[in-house]
């Protein structure tokens, strides 16, 4: 699909949100879930594309929230420059943090990742002077823009959802071409075999910390765009928990490709509202849904769902059937 | 020497044996299924409710206590094996972590409509006596935890480096398809290995109820130092796991001795990256084979 | 084939989507929303506010309601989690409710705030840091039936410098908002410590802090936190290596659930009560009937401020005609002199209705209210 086509659909979804005239509840959860497919595209990218399970995407997102955050509110900068700077800063430590952790396996990867998410959590909170420690910061929300005549309000909920939905299109037709270029060939060498693939000429260093810069910014990303959301952020809105939680949508969804974890986090973003009902039971059921769903999908619901016959093309007679390997929308 | 030296030395030593316990019953799995547990706290917060409920609530001896809680906590790992691992078995780290956190959910929010979401104490067999040999304090306790670290460790390496069955759980560990050729009943290590292993964090939970207090909100940070203790200790090393656990004690009590508490955690995470800088495989050297 | 597959994925993931009902309220009925943990680890806490508000529903339900109309209860779970504190306001403003009870953590509180102000409803609330009623935060749609931070430090304060007079002071403080502030407010009022420490939530071990403020020698060592559990390791382990030391404590060791995990240690402890349990006969009446309405129930200051709460509240929408909520409001702003189970409200212009607390000292297992002037 063309570039347009998504913001097409982009605007088509917020345009139904629109008439349907949600409540504040429903937009407010509708934000949360594109924010959260935000942060799993990121999150597909280093670990879908690369194969590099690194757990500190809480911590971008800290940077993100943050940067943005101070320099909105203590410095004055306007929104859009703020939150492009959290961004660009969450990228950099991305950067920081793919060099030292190039020779790093799993389990050991997975312990500095945390590492790192838990000292960075601990410098928000001992550099209070800028970032007001435990006590949290407030963040300043967006204010309406006027442009050729017509007023827009980011502070609406059904503004705000637009601007994620478009930004979602941007990353998802990005993403999608990303994957197909050679660049997204080395990423997916990287994961599959990356002793072979430094064989073949790819550059392992420069691949890896690219795939870290793309996810760091896009968790820096989504941390700012919540933090002007929510007007109010402290350390403990980006423990290991938040972490967990994009991960579990990740593997939910399906790792491997882009609707996969898009499906993730949607349904990670609505189950727990569904469940509302079940008042303090929910855990446990939310629990039990996700072992479910490993044990059906253990790959994931996009893995399963595109094994159903009905799904696959049919192959005309006499064309080879392509390598497991590259079909993989 | 200041005697807070040796005073801090004692706390370290002594919680250090705490998540190295903790990091056994993790890393009995890591050795025969290959599986990263990250349910293994919940265990431990379980274990204290449940000693709780047979010797405060049912008023058993403590010998009685620590019985029935083995029994409990191997029948639960049969289940625990049936719903958790075996389902799921095949998958990847990150499969496996979601899996066994969905558990650690599914554990605590139980546990807590059983027995109430607030902290109860349980002081057996101590009351809280604490002795003072030569200036320093010691907890008789904390003497317990280590002497039943110390046991579990030498049994645990005994039977999984010179008795049959231990040979026969890690050759599961190693190449599952050829054990099963050669007659290996592959599914009961399994269940075996999570029976073991969950009595023994139900044990330690009942252990360290008297210094923890019983509290649902003990187990995630106790899961979490049982992964360093393992990582930093040797991945998948029995007697690393006390190594490790007893490491990361000393470091944490001394960096908040030096620092302070804020600075805990990032000062303990620095010297441990720095410890596998200089030596990744960790203290005793990997024992599983090179999994990729 | 990516179309089709990633319509249906997301075709699936919008008909949970739709799974997310709202209810709507019914005529002749209010509506009386509460947003709390009711699981996490502010569970504890969170199911006694429910608990509390649940009592005073009940009861004036059982007398015919509020002017006729009966009252409905809906509680929402935050599940302790900032983003769940949002979305468990946003479902309750969902079905129009006229009052909300919120969460007890400052920090929820903070988050919620831009969203109260722009919802409109009047938001009552146990927690007590400062900042929650500062008039620029919520616009004046928050009431707190708690005594804020401040206050409640000034009478530990007031107490501890006459009767303990200690020479040298310590403080160990959970690293956090409420610990912090803590901290804070008994430096603004003077108190000077020889030795600072702080803890982190899920630390288990402060052996080496109280053995930093056991070399400082203080007479009292002050403990501040907000987890009764936590309160009560960091008093066991401070037993263990100043058995004499006075223990000035955080309103966390005002509870039941406190003493019975100090246990001995906990003799002697100084903390400051926004209620006192047992002292009058109506505190006793209520306590009992809260235990019969749910025999799981905490009889705490947090239970018995959720009642009064919830009491107040209905009390002012009973006075009005219409289920307005900026007329509800002023009609709480208003109310001077209500007794409640915890004490006389009277709200000022912040906000408050408590201003301050009871100092009590742990004698025999119970909670014995001492004066600064005796």
């Amino acid at each position: 699909m063309r570039l347009l086509q998504y913001v097409v659909l982009a605007c088509l979804i917020a345009g139904v949100v629109k008439l349907l005239g949600l409540s504040a509840y429903t937009g407010s959860i509708l934000v949360f879930a594109a924010i959260n497919i935000l942060l799993c595209l990121g999150f597909y990218v280093i670990f879908g594309l690369t194969g590099i399970l690194s757990l500190a995407h809480a911590a971008f997102m800290a940077i993100g929230a943050y940067t943005s955050g101070i320099l909105s509110a203590t410095y004055g900068w306007p929104i859009v420059a703020s939150v492009c700077a959290g961004t660009l800063a969450a990228a950099l430590a991305g950067a920081l943090l793919g060099l030292p952790t190039l020779r790093l396996r799993s389990h050991y990867l997975v312990l500095v990742t945390i590492a790192f998410s838990e000292v960075l959590r601990q410098m928000l909170v001992n550099l209070e002077r800028w970032t007001g420690g435990v006590t949290g910061l407030s963040v300043p929300m967006p204010s309406p823009v006027s442009w050729l005549g017509v007023t827009v309000d980011p502070s609406d909920r059904t503004v705000y959802l637009l601007i994620c939905l478009l930004s979602i299109a941007v990353m998802v037709f990005a993403l999608t071409r990303l994957r197909q270029s050679r660049v997204g060939h080395s990423f997916e060498a990287v994961r599959d075999d990356e002793l072979a693939a430094s064989v073949i000429g790819i550059d392992l260093t420069y691949t890896k910390i690219l795939a870290f810069v793309i996810s760091a910014a896009l968790a820096g990303y989504g941390g700012a765009l919540s933090a002007h959301f929510v007007g109010f952020i402290s350390p403990d809105y980006f423990t290991f928990d938040v972490t967990v939680l994009v991960l579990a949508m990740v593997v939910i969804g399906g790792k491997r490709s882009i609707v996969g974890v898009m499906t993730g986090a949607l349904l990670l973003t609505f189950l727990p509202e569904a469940l509302r009902d079940l008042q303090d039971w929910y855990p446990t059921f939310y629990g039990v849904l996700l072992l479910v769903t490993l044990w059906v999908a253990p790959n994931g619901i996009a893995g399963r769902v595109g094994s159903l016959s009905f799904l696959r093309k049919r192959r005309e007679p006499g064309t080879f059937a392509k390598p497991a390997g590259a079909m993989r929308p | 020497m200041d005697p807070i030296y040796l005073q801090l030395l004692v706390q370290g030593l002594a919680i250090g044996a705490i998540y190295g316990l903790v990091a056994l019953g993790f890393v009995l799995i890591i050795n025969t299924v290959n599986v990263v547990n990250f349910a293994q706290g919940e265990f431990l917060m379980l274990g204290g409710f449940v000693g709780l409920t047979f010797g405060a609530l049912l008023g058993f001896p403590y010998w009685a206590v620590l019985v029935c809680t083995v029994i409990v906590f191997a029948i639960l790992g049969t289940v625990f094996d049936k719903v958790i691992y075996q389902p799921l078995r095949g998958g990847d780290f990150a499969t496996h972590l979601i899996g066994t956190l969905a558990a650690a959910l599914i554990i605590r929010n139980v546990a807590q409509h059983i027995w109430g979401p607030e902290a109860r104490s349980y002081y057996e067999p101590f009351h809280q006596k604490i002795f003072d040999v030569g200036g320093v304090l010691i907890n008789p306790q904390h003497l317990l935890i280590l002497a039943m670290t110390v046991l579990l460790v030498a049994g645990l390496y005994y039977f999984l480096f010179r008795t049959g069955l231990g040979r026969l759980m890690r050759a599961t560990a190693q190449d599952r398809e050829t054990a099963r050729l050669l007659g290996v009943k592959v599914k009961h290590v399994g269940t075996l290995t999570f029976s073991m292993s969950l009595a023994m964090g139900g044990v330690a939970g009942v252990m360290v109820a008297p210094l923890f207090l019983v509290d649902l909100n003990v187990g995630f940070i106790a899961g979490l130092k049982a992964f360093i203790a393992t990582i930093i200790g040797g991945w998948g090393s029995i007697p690393g796991a006390l190594a490790g656990g007893l490491l990361v004690g000393l470091v944490e009590i001394f960096a908040t001795h030096f620092f302070t508490a804020a600075f805990k955690d990032p000062v303990a995470f620095a010297v441990l990256m720095l410890f596998l800088i200089v030596r990744p495989s960790g203290i005793f050297s990997e024992r599983v084979g090179d999994k990729a | 084939m990516v179309k089709r597959r990633g319509l249906l994925l997301l075709a699936s993931s919008m008909l949970v989507a739709g799974l997310t009902n709202f209810a709507s309220a019914q005529n002749k009925e209010v509506v009386i929303g509460v947003a709390t943990a009711m699981t996490g680890t502010g569970a504890a806490t969170g199911q006694q506010i429910a608990a509390g508000v649940k009592l005073a529903v009940d009861e004036v339900n059982a007398k015919g309601g509020i002017n006729g109309a009966k009252v409905r209860l809906l509680v929402e779970d935050d599940r302790t989690q900032p983003g769940g504190s949002v979305n468990a306001f946003n479902k309750l403003a969902s079905s129009n409710p006229v009052v909300i009870m919120g969460p007890t953590w400052t920090n929820f509180m903070l988050t919620l705030a831009p969203i109260i102000k722009r919802t409109e409803i009047p938001v009552f609330t146990s927690a007590t840091g400062t900042k929650v009623t500062d008039p620029d935060v919520a616009g004046g749609w928050i009431f707190r039936a708690a005594p804020p931070i401040n206050k409640m430090i000034q009478s530990l304060i007031d107490y501890a410098s006459t009767k303990i007079a200690p020479k040298k002071a310590a403080i160990i403080y959970s690293n956090d908002e409420w610990g912090k502030s803590g901290y804070d407010a008994f430096k603004s009022a003077g108190f000077a410590f020889a030795a600072v420490e702080t803890f982190n939530f899920g630390d288990k071990d402060m052996s080496a802090q109280i053995l930093k403020l056991k070399a400082a020698q203080p007479d009292a060592v002050v403990v501040w936190n907000s987890l009764p559990a936590d309160a009560g390791l960091v008093t066991n382990q401070l037993r263990q290596f100043m058995p004499d030391t006075k223990i000035i404590c955080s309103n966390a060791c005002a509870v039941d659930e406190y003493y019975a995990l100090a246990k001995a240690g906990g003799e002697g402890v100084l903390t400051v009560a926004p209620w006192v349990p047992g002292i009058t006969a109506e505190s006793e009446d209520w306590a009992k009937r809260l235990k019969a309405s749910d025999s799981h129930a905490i009889v705490s200051y947090t239970s018995a401020e959720s009642y009064d709460a919830a009491m107040i509240a209905m009390k002012a929408i009973g006075s009005q005609a219409a289920a307005e909520p900026a007329k509800i409001r002023e009609a709480i702003s208003a109310i001077k002199d209500y007794k409640g189970i915890v004490g006389t409200y009277s709200f000022d212009e912040r906000g408050d209705g408590l201003h301050g607390g009871t100092v009590v000292e742990w004698t025999d297992g119970k909670m014995k209210p001492v004066s600064a002037t005796q």
